[in-house]
C-alpha cells in the first residue's frame, strides 16, 4: 500500500518529468541522427557526454547549493578560469608539485568566495551584483596571472604534469578519472545536502532565513560556507579544464557558468531558495549536455546550443513560476 | 560639533547635498585626470605639443568619443531602468543583434534607404522590450535573471546568424555618418548622443513620467497607493531601454562599418555601464540618481580606461578596476545609507525621550 | 458642496478569518466620524477597502448616494477618497513637493512638470500646515513626524470628498497635533467627510462628532460624542461574553525562584523597560499594536540589540548577540508572525519541528531520520496536530496546527526552555484551538517554565497571565496582578487616557 503511494508520488514528481525529458531527448536524437546517417546510441557518445559533464558538473553543484540557500553566484566561471591559470602558473613558473599547486589554487579561489559572502552578508549587496562585479575582478587577476615572467601580454600558460594529466584525462578501467570524480562529488554533495544537519540548515535558510535565524541557525555562517564552496568548486572546474588541456586557458569555462546555473534551475532548485536537490541538478545537467552532444552529432551549428541554453533557463524559470503558483493555491 | 549635529537634523537637503557632492567630486576627479594626462602623455611642454600629442591627440580623443557614443546610448536606458528599480544585463547583446540586423538589411536589401533599416531595428527594440516587460510583469521574473537568460539567447542567435562571422556594411552615406567630426575631434554621433541624453535627462526630471520612475524605484507600495501603475511604467522603461540599446548597436555599426556578433559585448561589457551609473550616484536599489551623474561616471570610467591605455598599463587592470570600482561604490553607498538611517533612528529616540 | 460615504453590508473574508461582517453606517458631510476598536476589530480592513487596496469585498459603498466600485487605489483617489496610511508611504529620495503631488504632478501645455506651479501650490499647503520645511527639501532628510505630516498633506492636497486618517497622531508631537486638529476642523467646515481612526480616546472626544465602535469585525454601536463618555466606549469596545474557556483552565498555583529580571533596558525601539518573572509564572505583556511589546520580546531573545540596562537569567547577567545564544541559555520564542518569522512554509512538519536541534539528531555525521520522526511524532501526539503524516508541508496546515508545530519545536525531549516567550500565540486561530493553546500555556507554567505572553487580545492576557505589564509608546505604563486587572483598566493604561493616569 505504502509502496503504491510512493510510486504514484514519483510519477507526479519533477524528477520523473525530467527523466522523461531526458529519455525523450535520447530518442529524438537517435532518430534524427539515423535519418542523416549518423549514429547516436554508441558508447562513444556516452563517453563524450560524460566528458562534457566534467567541467560543468562542479559549477552546477556549487550553483545548486547556493540557490538552495536563496543566493546566486555569477562569478564561479571567472574564478574557475582564474584557478585554471594559477594552477598552470604555479606548476610551470613556481615549480610547485601538482598537489601543492592545486591546494594553493583552491585556497586563492576560496578567498573570492569569502569576499562574496562578506559583500552579501555584511554590506547587504544583492548576491547577483556582488558576484558579477567579483567576476570582473577575478577575470582581471586571471589575465594578470597569465602574463609570463618574460613577456607583457597574457597568453595561455601551458605546463607539464603527469599527475594532473591523469586527473584530467586518465582512465581507471574504461572510466575516465574525472567522471569518477564527478560521480563521487554528486554522491557526497547529495548526501551533504539531504542527510546532514548542514544541508538541512541550508534548506531552512533558503526557505525562510528569518525563521531560521530565530531558531538559532546563523544564515551568515551558512552563506559564508556556501559562497566559499561555490568558489572552490569553480576552482576545481578550472583546474580540471587546465588539466585536460595541459594549459591554463584565457577562454576556459566561457559559457559553463550559464550551463551550471541552468542545470540547477532546470533540476528543480527554485530561485527563491529552499527547494530541489542535487539529484535534480544532476539530471538537469544531463539533459543540457545530452542536448548539446546530440546537436553535435546531428551536425547542428554549435552556436545554437548557446541560444538554446538561454531559452532553457527562461523556460525552467517559467515552469518554476507556474508550479509555485499552484503550490500557493493549495496554501491559501 | 553641536552646531553640525543640529545641521544634520535640521537641514533637510542633506541627501541632495550628498548627491551634489558626489557629482562635483566626479567632475573634479575628471578634470584632474585630464590635466594630468595631457602633461604626462605629451611629448613636449609647449601648448601645441600638448594639443597634438598624447592624450589630446586627435586619434586618442576620437577614440574616447567613439566608445562614449555607444556606451552613452546604452547608459541612458539602463540608468532610467535602475532608477525605476529594475536592471538589464543584456544591453550589449541587444545592441549586437540590432547591429547584425541592420548590417544584414543593408546587405540583402541595398535599395532600401538606411533610414528604414534604422526604423526596423528600433521596432526590434520595441519587441524585445515588450518581451522583457512580459517576463517581469506577468511571470514575475527578477529582471536580472530574465535578462541574463535573454542575453544568452540573443548573443547565441547573433552567432548562429553568420556562423560567428562579421557582416560588413557598404552603404556609403551611412558609413560617412560615423566619420563626420567637428574640429577633427567631435563626432556627429557624439552630438547626437548628447542630444538624446539631454532630452532624457529633461524627461527624467521634468515630466510626470520621469518623476513616476523615481517614485516607483523609491517606494513601490507608495507609488501604487498613490495611484501609479507600476506595470505600465515598467513596460515603458523596458521598451525605451531596448530601443536605445538597438540604436547603440547601429551607432557601433556606423563607426566600424561592420557588425560583429561578439565585439560589442567584448568591448563594452554591460557591467561597465552599470558601474558608470553607480559611480555617478545612481542608487542600485532604485529611486535615486540622475543621468548627468551617470554620464559623469561614464566619462570618468572611459578617461580612466584611456589613461591606462595611453600609459601602457595592461588592459586587464581595467577589467579588474571595473569590478573593484563597482564594489567600492556600492560599499560606499551602503555605508552612507546606514549612517543616514542611524541618524533618523537616533532622532526619533530623542523625540521619544523628550515627549 | 456636501458629500457623504455610506457603507452597506460590507464584509471581507481572508483565508480562514472573517475580518469584517455586515458593516453598515453612513458618514455625512461636515462631520468627523471616529472609528474605534481593539486591534483586529477590522478598522484597517475597512480603510483598505475604501482606498481601493482590497478590491474584492462583499456589500456596497455609496459615495454621494451613488454606488461606486474601484479596482485600484487610483480609482479611489480619482473618485475623491483619500486615505492617510499608518505606515508612512513617502518616497524618501524625492522632494516634499513631488511627494505631495505623486501621481498627479501639474504639467504645462508641453506635458512637462510645471515646477513653478508645483512649488507655489506646495508652499500654500505648507503655509496651511505651518510646518518647518520647504518645498524642495528631500523627504528622507526630514524627521519621522514631519514625514507623517507629509502623508497628511498629500491627502489634503487632493482636495478629496472623503478623507480618512489612520492613527495620524502616533508619531506627532503635541504642537503638531494641534495644527492637525485645526486643519481637520477647517476641512470639516469645507464640507468634507472625515473618518478618523485612533486609539487615543481623548483625541476622539476632542475632534469627533460621531463614533463608530467596531468589535471582532462587526459594528458594535454608533454614538454621538456628546452623548457618551470614555467608560461607555471602552465597555463597548471590549464587552463580550466571556465563556467558561478560562474558568476551566488548570492553572499553576505556585511560583519558584526569580527566573528573569529585565532591568531598565533600552533598545532602539523601547525605553526603560523593567520587570521580573518567577519560575512557573505567566507574565502578560499587554498594549496596543506599536506599543513595543514585540520589541521587548525580541530584545530578551537577542534578536534586537540592547543599548543599555541589563537582563539577568537566574541572577546572572546575560548579553545575547543573536538568538542562538538565547536558545543556548534556555529561552525560546514563538514569534508574532508565524508565516514570516516562525515557519519554513514549504518544508514538512518534521523539519520545522527539528530546526533548532539538528545537532542532537545525528548518528555519526548524518541526520538520523528515525530520531527526527520520533521528535516530530512526539509533537504531533502531544499537541494533537491534525495531520496524516509528519511529511506534510507546513503550508498545508491550518493556523492553529501551524502554531502547534512551533510550540512542538520548542518543547520536546531535546529542548525544554526555562523561559518561553509567546508572541500573539492565538492570532488567526479558531476558538477551539485557542482553548487548547491556553491549557498548554498553563501546563508549561506548571512544569516550572517562566512564560511571557504577548497578546493584543486583552481578555486573553487578563485571564491567562498571573501578572500583567501594560505598555504604551515604548514604555511600561502599568503593572497589575490578575486579580486587579479588568479589561477597562488595562485598556485605559494601554491608551494612556485620563482614566489610566488616575490609577
Amino acid at each position: 500500500m505504502k509502496n503504491k503511494m510512493k510510486n504514484k508520488d514519483f510519477l507526479k514528481s519533477k524528477m520523473f518529468t525530467l527523466l522523461v525529458l531526458e529519455a525523450a531527448l535520447i530518442i529524438i536524437f537517435s532518430i534524427w541522427a539515423r535519418s542523416i546517417g549518423n549514429n547516436f546510441l554508441t558508447a562513444n557518445t556516452f563517453l563524450n557526454l560524460a566528458n562534457s559533464l566534467v567541467v560543468t558538473a562542479f559549477l552546477a553543484i556549487g550553483a545548486g547549493c547556493l540557490l538552495i540557500s536563496g543566493e546566486i553566484d555569477l562569478s564561479t566561471a571567472a574564478v574557475g578560469a582564474f584557478g585554471g591559470v594559477i594552477v598552470a602558473t604555479a606548476i610551470r613558473y613556481w615549480d610547485l608539485s601538482w598537489p601543492l599547486a592545486v591546494l594553493l589554487t583552491l585556497l586563492l579561489c576560496a578567498a573570492f568566495g569569502a569576499a562574496n559572502a562578506l559583500l552579501v552578508t555584511r554590506f547587504n549587496f544583492q548576491s547577483f551584483i556582488a558576484t558579477l562585479a567579483m567576476a570582473s575582478v577575478a577575470k582581471g587577476l586571471m589575465m594578470f596571472a597569465s602574463v609570463p615572467p618574460d613577456g607583457d601580454n597574457p597568453i595561455h600558460v601551458s605546463f607539464r604534469s603527469p599527475g594532473l594529466e591523469f586527473v584530467g584525462g586518465g582512465k581507471i578501467g574504461v572510466l575516465p578519472f574525472p567522471v569518477i570524480l564527478i560521480a563521487i562529488a554528486f554522491v557526497v554533495y547529495g548526501l551533504l545536502m539531504s542527510k546532514t544537519k548542514f544541508g538541512r540548515r541550508t534548506y531552512m535558510v533558503g526557505g525562510n532565513h528569518r525563521a531560521a535565524w530565530l531558531s538559532g541557525i546563523d544564515p551568515k555562517i551558512i552563506l559564508l560556507i556556501l559562497f566559499i564552496n561555490s568558489s572552490v568548486l569553480g576552482g576545481v572546474s578550472g583546474v580540471l579544464a587546465s588539466a585536460r588541456a595541459m594549459q591554463g586557458g584565457l577562454q576556459a569555462l566561457g559559457s559553463a557558468q550559464f550551463t551550471g546555473l541552468t542545470a540547477a534551475v532546470l533540476g528543480g532548485i527554485s530561485f527563491g531558495g529552499g527547494t530541489g536537490g542535487m539529484g535534480g541538478a544532476f539530471v538537469g545537467l544531463l539533459i543540457i549536455n545530452t542536448f548539446q552532444t546530440g546537436m553535435q552529432i546531428v551536425n547542428v551549428n554549435a552556436f545554437w546550443s548557446n541560444a538554446f541554453s538561454g531559452l532553457i533557463l527562461i523556460a525552467a524559470l517559467a515552469m518554476d513560476y507556474f508550479s509555485n503558483r499552484a503550490k500557493t493555491k493549495i496554501g491559501s | 560639533m553641536i552646531e553640525r549635529g543640529k545641521e544634520t537634523v535640521k537641514n533637510a537637503t542633506i541627501f541632495g547635498k550628498l548627491l551634489r557632492s558626489r557629482s562635483t567630486l566626479l567632475w573634479a576627479i575628471l578634470v584632474i585626470l585630464i590635466i594630468f594626462m595631457c602633461f604626462k602623455t605629451s611629448t613636449g611642454g609647449s601648448v601645441s605639443s600638448v594639443m597634438s600629442t598624447g592624450f589630446l591627440a586627435e586619434g586618442n580623443i576620437r577614440g574616447i568619443f567613439l566608445s562614449i557614443v555607444v556606451q552613452g546610448m546604452m547608459l541612458i536606458g539602463l540608468t532610467c531602468l535602475i532608477i525605476g528599480g529594475e536592471i538589464d544585463l543584456s544591453v550589449g547583446a541587444q545592441a549586437t543583434v540590432s547591429a547584425m540586423l541592420f548590417a544584414e538589411l543593408c546587405q540583402s536589401a541595398p535599395q532600401l534607404p538606411w533610414g528604414v533599416n534604422v526604423a526596423i531595428c528600433m521596432a526590434l527594440g520595441v519587441g524585445i522590450g515588450l518581451i522583457y516587460s512580459f517576463l517581469v510583469n506577468v511571470l514575475k521574473f527578477m529582471s536580472f535573471i530574465a535578462t541574463i537568460g535573454t542575453s544568452a539567447v540573443l548573443s547565441g542567435l547573433a552567432m548562429v546568424w553568420t556562423n560567428a562571422n562579421i557582416i560588413s556594411i557598404r552603404q556609403a552615406s551611412f558609413n560617412a555618418m560615423g566619420k563626420i567630426a567637428f574640429f577633427g575631434r567631435l563626432p556627429l554621433l557624439f552630438l547626437f548622443m548628447m542630444a538624446i541624453l539631454i532630452v532624457f535627462a529633461y524627461i527624467m526630471s521634468n515630466t510626470p513620467y520621469g518623476r513616476s520612475i523615481y517614485m516607483l524605484g523609491g517606494n513601490r507600495t507608495a507609488a501604487r497607493l498613490a495611484g501609479l501603475n507600476p506595470d505600465h511604467i515598467r513596460i515603458k522603461l523596458f521598451v525605451q531601454n531596448s530601443v536605445l540599446a538597438c540604436v547603440a548597436g547601429i551607432f557601433w555599426a556606423s563607426q566600424m562599418k561592420l557588425a560583429s556578433p561578439s565585439a560589442i559585448v567584448a568591448a563594452l561589457p554591460d557591467l561597465s555601464a552599470i558601474t558608470a551609473a553607480i559611480l555617478g550616484g545612481v542608487a542600485f536599489m532604485g529611486g535615486k540618481g540622475n543621468l548627468a551623474g551617470a554620464f559623469a561616471g561614464m566619462l570618468l570610467l572611459n578617461v580612466f580606461e584611456n589613461m591606462l591605455n595611453v600609459l601602457r598599463v595592461q588592459p586587464y587592470w581595467n577589467i579588474f578596476a571595473q569590478g573593484a570600482l563597482l564594489i567600492a561604490a556600492l560599499v560606499f553607498d551602503h555605508i552612507s545609507a546606514e549612517q543616514h538611517k542611524r541618524t533618523l533612528l537616533k532622532e526619533s529616540m530623542l523625540d521619544r525621550l523628550l515627549t | 458642496m456636501s458629500h457623504s460615504i455610506e457603507f452597506q453590508h460590507i464584509g471581507k473574508t481572508f483565508p480562514g478569518v472573517r475580518a469584517l461582517n455586515d458593516i453598515n453606517f453612513k458618514a455625512e458631510s461636515g462631520k468627523v466620524m471616529a472609528l474605534l476598536g481593539e486591534n483586529g476589530a477590522g478598522k484597517s480592513t475597512l480603510l483598505k477597502i475604501m482606498s481601493g487596496d482590497l478590491p474584492a469585498y462583499d456589500g456596497t459603498i455609496l459615495l454621494d448616494e451613488k454606488p461606486i466600485t474601484f479596482d485600484s487605489p487610483y480609482h479611489a483617489i480619482t473618485a475623491g477618497i483619500s486615505v492617510i496610511y499608518q505606515e508612512r508611504q513617502v518616497i524618501p529620495e524625492l522632494s516634499v513637493m513631488e511627494n505631495l503631488f505623486v501621481g498627479e504632478l501639474p504639467t504645462n501645455r508641453f506635458g512637462f512638470v510645471d515646477k513653478a506651479k508645483l512649488r507655489e501650490e506646495t508652499s500654500r499647503i505648507i503655509d496651511d500646515f505651518e510646518v518647518p520645511f520647504k518645498p524642495d527639501d528631500i523627504v528622507g532628510g526630514l524627521s519621522i513626524a514631519n514625514q507623517q505630516m507629509i502623508e497628511i498633506m498629500k491627502a489634503y492636497r487632493r482636495d478629496p470628498k472623503v478623507i480618512a486618517f489612520d492613527e495620524p497622531t502616533a508619531p506627532l508631537a503635541e504642537s503638531e497635533i494641534g495644527i492637525l486638529f485645526k486643519l481637520i476642523l477647517r476641512l470639516k467646515d469645507q464640507g468634507k467627510t472625515i473618518l478618523y481612526v485612533s486609539h487615543r480616546l481623548s483625541e476622539i472626544f476632542e475632534i469627533a462628532d460621531e463614533i463608530v465602535v467596531l468589535k471582532d469585525g462587526e459594528l458594535a454601536k454608533t454614538f454621538k460624542t456628546t452623548e457618551t463618555d470614555e467608560n461607555e466606549l471602552v465597555r463597548t469596545m471590549v464587552g463580550r461574553e466571556i465563556g467558561d474557556t478560562y474558568s476551566t483552565l488548570e492553572r499553576n498555583g505556585k511560583f519558584g525562584d526569580i527566573l528573569l529580571e529585565v532591568d531598565n533596558i533600552v533598545t532602539p525601539y523601547v525605553n526603560n523597560i523593567s520587570f521580573t518573572l518567577r519560575k512557573g509564572e505567566i507574565l502578560g505583556l499587554a498594549g496596543l499594536v506599536g506599543a513595543g511589546r514585540t520589541e521587548v520580546a525580541r530584545a530578551i531573545f537577542g534578536a534586537d540589540p540592547v543599548l543599555s540596562g541589563e537582563i539577568r537569567i537566574e541572577g546572572k547577567p546575560v548579553k545575547f548577540q543573536k538568538p542562538k545564544h538565547a536558545i543556548d541559555a534556555g529561552i525560546a520564542l514563538c514569534p508574532e508572525d508565524r508565516k514570516e518569522q516562525g515557519l519554513v512554509l514549504y518544508r514538512n512538519i518534521t523539519d520545522n519541528t527539528c530546526m533548532p536541534v539538528f545537532d542532537k539528531l545525528t548518528t555519526g555525521v548524518f541526520l538520523d531520520p528515525a530520531k527526527e520522526t520520533r521528535l516530530a511524532d512526539e509533537a504531533v501526539r502531544k499537541y494533537s496536530i491534525k495531520t496524516p503524516t509528519t511529511d506534510k508541508l507546513v503550508v498545508e496546515l491550518s493556523g492553529g496546527n501551524q502554531q502547534k508545530v512551533i510550540l512542538g519545536r520548542w518543547t520536546s525531549d531535546e529542548v525544554t526552555p526555562k523561559l518561553l516567550i509567546l508572541d500573539e500565540p492565538t492570532k488567526g486561530i479558531d476558538v477551539g484551538t485557542k482553548a487548547e493553546i491556553y491549557q498548554m500555556i498553563c501546563d508549561f507554567a506548571k512544569q516550572g517554565m517562566g512564560v511571557i505572553l504577548v497578546s493584543s487580545e486583552l481578555i486573553e492576557v487578563i485571564n491567562l497571565a498571573d501578572t500583567i505589564v501594560v505598555m504604551c509608546g515604548g514604555r511600561v505604563t502599568g503593572r497589575l496582578p490578575r486579580k486587579e486587572a479588568t479589561e477597562e483598566n488595562v485598556l485605559a493604561l494601554a491608551m494612556k487616557t485620563d482614566a489610566g493616569e488616575k490609577m
